[in-house]
């Protein structure tokens, strides 16, 4: 059997299972996913690809399509990564004795089978460029096919989430970039050293000595960090929401609105206490053996989420917010850590009747 | 002295314990019986790291789950896990910290552990971590010894070391084994806990 064919069964093998799995989850979800979803999904990339590459469509509007659209792609193609790379089988792989070039154009074929239109998309729109003047007028739309391309390289290798070109870097051009050739590029170089450093870079604790429970702590937020990032980004993207919308519709009630975003954001940020429950639980019996107060852990253990909210009052601040509320969202916060341990699931309950009072107690008019 | 009085434990409709009362007085103690007769179990109750559903624990008249009573306890079972983000130059050196007591030089050599210090908790192996977790409960003197199957998984060298450590050792120490070390040591003390 030719290795090609061996890799492809092996894709072909692991996608069955992957879809066999949300079967089970429902079989209704799969119907509906595989002959619905799915060519609604492909349209839909092919049309925004087309927004994309108009020269008539805003740079603003065009670097939020393009964001929406790199997310897909990530997403597409890191949740087929295990099957293209065969990575169930990764010793009996590595062990077939074949070159190393031969492994990775196998990578690379079955990567665009697996990305399908939404890998090939932008490539064949490059195609068909008339001419150099028109190459050169639509630079922009080049590099973003090759960022597509690349990125899709990150996520089939690279084990750790790109941040930088995912989220970060999208956020900052949509509000300050003049130029869509000049986001586009700095956006490919972002992408290009991720697939270079992106798993090299590596933050040495290990020399870092640990004293004090708070420093544990702090080594456990920074050994998943994600869970961390995410949730700052979260909150970050409420007051960024609110902020958009509010330059968009200056006549809407400000304190209504940063009242409607303090329920979700204290949500996202409260909810790192879950993190926090799953460590009591996961070390339960070292944790129980510490010849400290349960009181000091337990104060400890809210430094994170202390640290979020600052974040986010910052922001939340430099949004403008009103005093009162930015006091209520560090409630709201507080209750939703509080509502983790009280309601576990259900810890929603305890800040949305906060809030639900505050419209009551303090009414704001969406008016 | 360890006093267990009229404790019950049980795991959701399993009965581990039922009225139990014993003294683990100053000296050496073996608990021996069959598999899921309670012994670890036993252990982490004197640990004051599982509650008892009824009945009380106390050493030196203080309450095993006290601050105070766990500073005078050291336990090392498998049970006990250890942060797997951190080095255990780091675990070492957060308990020396929190019980106020020297960094275990001699203990680490001793051990053969030296040349894992910098290793992370999670890449240690099997034999690794029970000396890791025999030199925490070694570590800071304790008057009350608590192991759990102290010998398994213990190179030669690091088991004759232990041994030789818990022949010189003063305090009360409750060990639950099956190794004959133990269990036909006549310096220790037997208590056998049956599977009923």
């Amino acid at each position: 059997m030719h290795y090609l064919r061996f890799r492809y069964r092996i894709y072909v093998n692991e996608i069955k299972q992957l879809i066999a799995a949300i079967s089970s989850i429902s079989v209704i979800l799969t119907v509906f996913f595989i002959n619905v979803l799915v060519p609604v999904f492909l349209m839909a990339a092919l049309m925004v690809v087309g927004i994309i590459a108009s020269n008539t469509t805003e740079v603003s509007e065009r670097l939020v399509y393009q964001w929406g659209y790199l997310l897909v792609t990530y997403l597409l193609v890191k949740i087929q990564a295990k099957a293209i790379l065969a990575t169930a089988y990764d010793y009996y792989v590595s062990s077939v004795p074949v070159s190393k070039a031969r492994r990775r154009v196998s990578d690379m074929l079955l990567l665009l089978n697996g990305g399908n239109l939404v890998l090939l998309a932008p490539i064949g729109f490059c195609l068909f460029i008339p001419d150099w003047a028109n190459l050169v007028k639509s630079g922009y739309f080049v590099l973003f096919a090759l960022s597509v391309l690349l990125l899709a390289i990150v996520a089939l290798y690279r084990r750790r989430v790109p941040f930088g070109s995912l989220l970060v870097l999208p956020i900052f051009v949509i509000y300050f970039a003049q130029s869509a050739f000049w986001a586009n590029l700095i956006l490919l170089l972002l992408i290009l050293s991720e697939l270079i450093w992106l798993d090299g870079f590596k933050l040495n604790l290990r020399p870092v000595k640990i004293r004090h429970y708070a420093q544990l702590i702090v080594l456990y937020v920074l050994h998943r960090p994600v869970n961390f990032i995410l949730r700052s980004l979260g909150a970050g993207a409420f007051i960024g929401g609110y902020g958009y919308l509010v330059g968009k519709r200056p006549d809407l009630a400000l304190e209504a609105l940063q009242l409607v975003v303090c329920l979700p954001v204290a949500l996202v940020l409260g909810s790192y206490q879950f993190e926090i429950e799953r460590y009591r639980s996961q070390y339960c019996y070292f944790h129980r053996s510490l010849p400290l107060m349960p009181a000091y852990l337990r104060w400890i253990e809210l430094l994170p989420l202390a640290l979020l909210s600052v974040i986010s009052l910052v922001l939340s601040y430099a949004g403008g917010f009103a005093l009162w509320l930015l006091a209520l969202q560090l409630l709201l916060i507080l209750s939703a850590s509080l509502g983790v341990a009280l309601f576990n699931r259900h810890y929603y309950l305890l800040p949305s009747a906060i809030t639900g009072l505050s419209y009551v107690i303090a009414p704001v008019s969406f008016v | 002295m360890m006093r267990f009085s009229h404790v019950c434990k049980s795991f959701g409709n399993n009965a581990v314990l039922q009225q139990f009362s014993y003294d683990f007085v100053l000296g050496k103690h073996c608990i021996v019986g069959p598999n899921g007769c309670g012994k670890t179990t036993l252990l982490m109750l004197a640990a004051g790291l599982e509650t008892p559903c009824s009945g009380t624990i106390d050493f030196n008249s203080m309450a095993v789950q006290s601050v105070e009573a766990k500073r005078v306890i050291g336990l090392a079972s498998d049970k006990v896990v250890f942060p797997r983000f951190m080095t255990a130059s780091q675990l070492i050196d957060f308990h020396c910290r929190c019980y106020a007591v020297p960094w275990p030089e001699q203990l680490i050599v001793a051990l053969n552990f030296s040349s894992h210090i910098g290793t992370l908790v999670s890449e240690l192996s099997l034999g690794n971590q029970k000396k890791l977790s025999l030199l925490l409960a070694f570590a800071h003197n304790p008057q009350c010894l608590l192991l759990d199957e102290p010998s398994t998984g213990l190179d030669a060298h690091s088991r004759d070391y232990v041994a030789q450590l818990l022949e010189a050792y003063q305090g009360t120490l409750i060990i639950s084994s099956h190794d004959p070390l133990f269990t036909e040591d006549r310096q220790y003390q037997q208590l056998s806990l049956s599977a009923d």
